[in-house]
């Protein structure tokens, strides 16, 4: 059976520090919300820059699609670092034309739409934007390509209540057909109810993997209060 | 409960066929990937241009006024006593256009090395580097844009400094300055590609302090060490010319000539072949050690 993502062996190291240790990890493609979870420092950034191709693993490997991680991968992974990082010297317009030219999955008239229905101008300068519109345009230039895996990167973390609610849903709605997400959040509670499959990060060891009601169902407990179980002995 | 060792699997079928084959099997990702190194060469001349184009309008002007004022100042109807001070008050003011003219012909470096910086150490290289571009494209197309526009710059600066020195021309042709000897220069094509090649290499050893600040920060090599050591063989090149020139100089001028020409060659394959390894460093410590903060 071919996986979007699969892991065998992957080990990151920064120095002396092991920041992802002998990870091994098979997520099946065909559509679902996989929630990477995790406390601070667990290695869910290294395995998430791993997929991404931003870093290369010390040991082991990572495929995407059955790829190795490179420039095909790439192609077909939209990424939303917790940066939300964007050409700060461009104009909207500007953003929008370089993501039409470099990513052939990207859907114009789809941002173009959800740009009109937020109010951002295609004129205002990106760097002109404050925080919360910048964050709002990184997320739907991320949702407007129809790619195969969506990569979030603590997407509710540095936002308020409010905001949050409307992060989730514009991913959620947005997302192409049969397309997977892999969010990463300590924030579990928020997030819960849409997880379709789990993984807990401790350590850089992946503690638990699983179809997220199968975890329930096993454990007789919500995610959220398995995490607070797993990660208690951390804080 | 061990859920060091719980864990599930999970055996949802595969839905949908992977997009690479749909790619391939279209031919979409190969006509992708040859347009690449285009569409970014396309954003490298975009960031250039409109800082450039500020610099070498305002360098033109400048350059106009002081020519219109030259021709004024050395006008022979133009007399009195303070006719010394405005000549020098032109010559002092000419200076002064000469070290702006050198300015912006360093500046693409400058913007050059900026650019270097956010796209590859800042948050916006999270987007520079998820893009499906290869190292060696991101790292080729900026180093051609900033050499095309280096060399624009110097070609367009010269011919700024040249419209500066218009009234000393026409001084010179009307002869003021003296009776000029034409300069006779004796060129065959192996000179001018030989100063061609070579002329390419200082702006590229400017770039390659960029490979040096890579390598620095992701702990592939010490601060400016490629630099220098690409610096270093330049350098060492022209004493050992200049040293194994002065070995044979008991030789005969034709085998001197022919030393000097081989060992021209090699040396400037040498400088040429430093670089080349400086670019394979380079995008290998982006491909490999590079991470973001």
């Amino acid at each position: 059976m071919e996986h979007l993502i699969s892991c065998k062996g992957l080990t990151k190291t920064y120095g002396k520090t092991q920041a992802l240790q002998d990870v091994n990890l098979e997520i099946p493609a065909g559509g679902g919300i996989v929630g990477l979870l995790g406390p601070n420092g667990s290695g869910k950034t290294t395995l998430i820059k791993i997929l991404t191709g931003l870093l290369q693993p010390t040991a082991g490997q990572a495929r995407v699609c059955g790829c190795e991680i490179g420039v095909e991968t790439k192609a077909v992974v939209s990424y939303l670092s917790d940066f939300y990082s964007l050409n700060e010297g461009y104009t909207v317009r500007e953003e929008l034309d370089y993501y039409s030219d470099f990513f052939t999955d990207f859907d114009r008239l789809k941002a173009e739409t959800m740009l009109r229905d937020l109010g951002i101008a295609s004129t205002s300068k990106v760097k002109t934007l404050s925080k919360g519109t910048k964050e709002k345009l990184a997320l739907i230039l991320t949702l407007s390509r129809n790619a195969r895996l969506y990569i979030f990167d603590e997407p509710i973390a540095g936002v308020d209540p409010a905001a949050r609610e409307y992060v989730l849903e514009t991913i959620l709605s947005n997302r192409s057909e049969n397309s997977t997400i892999l969010l990463s959040t300590h924030l579990i509670s928020e997030i819960e109810q849409y997880f379709d499959h789990v993984i807990f990060l401790r350590q850089g060891r992946v503690v638990l993997d699983g179809p997220a009601q199968k975890v329930r169902e096993e454990h007789g407990k919500s995610i959220d209060a398995l995490f607070r179980e797993v990660f208690k002995w951390i804080y | 409960m061990d859920l060091l060792n719980d864990t599930f699997f999970v055996d949802t079928p595969t839905t949908s066929p992977l997009p690479e084959e749909d790619y391939r099997q279209n031919g979409k990702l190969k006509n992708v990937r040859g347009r690449i190194l285009k569409k970014l060469l396309k954003y490298e001349f975009k960031y250039y241009l409109k800082p450039m184009l500020i610099a070498l309008a305002a360098l033109f002007a400048v350059a106009t006024i002081l020519c219109v004022l030259g021709c004024f100042l050395t006008a022979e109807d133009i007399g009195g006593t303070g006719e010394a001070l405005r000549v020098l008050f032109w010559a002092f003011s000419l200076l002064l256009f000469v070290f702006g003219s050198l300015f912006v012909m360093l500046f693409p470096f400058i913007l050059a090395h900026k650019r270097y910086k956010k796209q590859f150490f800042t948050a916006e290289g999270y987007l520079t580097l998820s893009i499906p571009a290869s190292a060696q494209e991101h790292i080729l197309a900026k180093r051609i844009a900033a050499y095309v526009m280096a060399s624009v710059a110097s070609v367009l600066v010269s011919i700024a400094l040249l419209l500066s020195l218009i009234p000393i021309f026409l001084l010179a042709a009307n002869g003021a300055l003296g009776t000029m000897q034409p300069i006779q220069v004796d060129l065959n094509v192996g000179d001018v590609i030989y100063s061609l090649l070579q002329s390419l290499i200082w702006p590229l050893l400017f770039l390659a302090l960029e490979g040096g600040y890579l390598c620095w920060e992701h702990r592939g090599l010490k601060k400016w060490m490629v630099a220098l050591l690409v610096a270093g063989i330049y350098i060492l090149s022209m004493f050992a010319n200049i040293f194994f020139g002065s070995l044979f100089f008991e030789l005969s001028p034709e085998v001197l000539d022919l030393i000097y020409e081989i060992g021209k060659w090699v040396l400037l394959a040498v400088e040429m072949g430093a670089l080349y390894l400086l670019f394979l460093y380079e995008t290998k410590t982006l491909q490999k050690k590079i991470n973001l903060k």
